[in-house]
């Protein structure tokens, strides 16, 4: 008896019912050729490479950044927060011109809006994204997501501020964000699942994460 | 970027989710080759892998150890696919899928890439479950237990697509591609 093809399939795929069957027969062996050469055919067949920056982009939609340097996450947010709030307070001070003066700088606060809120709506879809993908479990430490969101509250109230006067079509965007950032920073750093979800389907309801990155497009292509 | 996979799937269920990154980054080559393979096109496979990850994701918690990683997230990857092209089937209202073209391929394509191509559109003439029990078994070295489990077969009817698989294929390739030496380019 010779083998069959099932078990010739089998044999190439390193299960063989009968081995020595197939050493010893001219037959088989022929057979077997023939059907391991195009398998090993089939073997060397490459398909397309993966797309570049497919992983970032997961990464991304995971709400999982690249890690930066501890000053880094510090510096660049409270530099722009700092900026913003002189911005504003001169904004504010600044007394109605009689006469024409001489100014020789002046910050514009729409400029600093343009500038710096693309990275502000960028970490703050991060942290949405996080919570978004978040594993279910019965008890998530959302500890670093809560830091961040703290931290994320003052300069986005800033920008709220700063919004309203220069770029009132952002205001809701940022009104919404305000409010789930700021449940965030208030959220214990252990969070049950239960709370998770009502977090989440807040987040869901207000497409949140969608308008935030339409935002933060738009604000990239005017920088362009 | 040396630690093992366990390594990296124990520190992200200890809290560190950032980790998850390098099992993207490790992972999502060989996850795509699989989507493609399943699917033919990349723009579907490119959601296949977003899916994929996304379910590893949140689903790490039911992520058992005796298996390794890899075997976890080839069996999403797969389930992902057949969810896609089932889902493509409902909506095409049981229209044939797409047949082998026996027209024949432009000249300037070398031998290899005619077998390729050729390779490519005959996997549309397995049926869903034995193209991904062909590739798991083929291009992913996974067991027939494995893959059972994968795609929620009995070893016997893992084994039996596995056959058919193999046997389409031939009747699909051997005509235009009997050759006596097993590598030309």
């Amino acid at each position: 008896m010779h083998l069959t093809e099932d078990e010739l399939i089998l044999a190439y795929y390193g299960e063989a019912p009968e081995p020595d069957h197939l050493a010893g027969c001219a037959e088989c062996t022929a057979a077997y050729a023939r059907l391991a050469n195009l398998l090993d055919r089939i073997t060397e067949t490459e398909p397309p490479r993966a797309p570049a920056g497919l992983a970032t982009r997961v990464n991304e939609r995971l709400g999982l950044p690249l890690p930066q340097p501890r000053w880094r996450r510090v510096a660049i947010p409270a530099t722009i927060a700092a900026m913003l709030l002189v911005a504003f307070q001169l904004g504010r001070l600044t007394p109605v011109v009689q006469e024409p003066v001489a100014v020789s700088f002046t910050i514009s606060p729409a400029r600093i809006l343009e500038a710096g809120l693309p990275d502000h709506l960028e970490r703050s879809r991060i942290v949405l994204a996080q919570l978004a993908n978040a594993p279910s479990v019965p008890e998530l430490d959302i500890s670093i997501e809560r830091q961040l969101a703290e931290d994320l509250v003052e300069s986005n109230r800033l920008y709220l501020q700063t919004a309203v006067r220069e770029r009132p079509g952002m205001e809701a965007v940022l009104e919404d964000l305000d409010r789930v950032l700021l449940e965030v920073a208030h959220t214990p750093d252990t969070v049950r699942s239960a709370d998770l979800e009502a977090l989440r389907r807040r987040i869901e309801a207000l497409e949140l994460l969608f308008r935030v990155k339409v935002l933060e497009s738009e604000l990239r292509l005017r920088q362009e | 970027m040396g630690e093992s996979d366990r390594d990296l799937v124990a520190q992200v269920r200890a809290g560190n989710r950032a980790v998850f990154r390098h099992l993207v980054e490790r992972w999502t080559r060989s996850v795509f080759r699989l989507a493609y393979r399943m699917t033919g096109n990349e723009a579907d496979a490119e959601d296949i892998v977003q899916e994929t990850f996304l379910r590893a994701y949140r689903e790490l918690h039911r992520y058992e150890e005796r298996s390794s990683f890899g075997t976890w997230i080839y069996r999403i990857a797969a389930n992902c696919s057949l969810d896609l092209l089932r889902a493509r089937s409902r909506q095409a209202n049981g229209d044939l899928p797409e047949l082998v073209s026996e027209s024949p391929l432009p000249d300037r394509l070398s031998m290899s890439e005619q077998f390729r191509d050729r390779f490519h559109r005959s996997l549309h003439l397995l049926t869903d479950q034995e193209r991904a029990a062909f590739l798991l078994r083929h291009f992913e070295g996974q067991s027939i237990e494995q893959i059972a489990g994968a795609l929620d077969l009995s070893a016997t009817a893992t084994k039996n697509s596995i056959f058919r698989a193999v046997q389409k294929l031939r009747r699909a390739l051997e005509p235009h591609y009997i050759c006596t030496s097993p590598k030309t380019s």
